[in-house]
């Protein structure tokens, strides 16, 4: 999973977890939320917004749902609230999101969001094997006025 | 049209569902093309059938055929 969310861990115990969490929090201008259910509990995954560019409003945004988490529809929510969050808690008016050439249900769900693929950057990731990926990269412009049905 | 039907329209539209199917074979995860994407479009179909935005817990709720029946006679009715 974390090949395909393009992020390598030095580690993936309970501290350095805390500590990856942490960094999340500080990311200035930035989010991160935890995907939980109020009757299962456990967490189911993770929005995230950042780096965030100020001045120009935008951000990158990303979501990770997972594999377990059975529930239907999941990750368009999660979708749906990242993009709500990044409009009207962060006030940005874009969000851009970078995904591996192969991660399908991620481009799926991507352009089902509305996003549009802007371009391809070449040999962009390279995963814990050393091997070099294609990455895609994404826009998604927000206007407030899509925003305003109830929070999830 | 009736809800069901409506309902119906838009799983065959989302899911590539033929006419003659056992409605109660229409259960997430079980039916082939219901997957997470394919719950994806069956939402877009059915709140572009209904003129709506579906609430999160109607999403997440949408399990079933029959389900989805009940839950868009909500809306239909708003």
């Amino acid at each position: 999973m974390q090949a395909m969310l393009m992020a390598i861990p030095d580690a993936t115990d309970d501290g350095a977890v805390e500590q990856w969490i942490h960094r999340r929090l500080q990311e200035p201008g930035g989010l991160f939320r935890v995907i939980a259910s109020s009757e299962t509990d456990p967490a189911m995954g993770f929005i995230q917004v950042g780096p965030v560019n100020r001045r120009n409003r935008t951000g990158y945004g990303a979501i990770a749902v997972s594999k377990t988490a059975r529930l239907p529809g999941i990750g368009q929510i999660a979708m749906r609230e990242l993009m709500r969050a990044a409009c009207r808690d962060l006030g940005l008016r874009k969000l851009m999101a970078e995904i591996r050439v192969d991660n399908f249900t991620a481009i799926q769900l991507n352009l089902m969001a509305g996003y549009r693929i802007v371009g391809t950057l070449a040999a962009h990731f390279t995963d814990a094997r050393g091997k070099q990926h294609d990455v895609l990269l994404f826009e998604r412009l927000l206007d407030p006025g899509e925003f305003q049905a109830a929070r999830a | 049209m009736s809800v069901q039907d409506r309902v119906f329209a838009a799983f065959r539209e989302a899911l590539d569902v033929e006419d003659g199917i056992d409605r109660s074979r229409l259960v997430y995860r079980d039916y082939a093309e219901w997957t997470s994407i394919g719950h994806m479009t069956l939402v877009a179909a059915l709140e572009t059938e209904f003129d709506t935005m579906l609430d999160t817990n109607d999403i997440l709720a949408m399990s079933s055929f029959d389900k989805a029946v009940e839950i868009m006679t909500r809306y239909a009715a708003n």
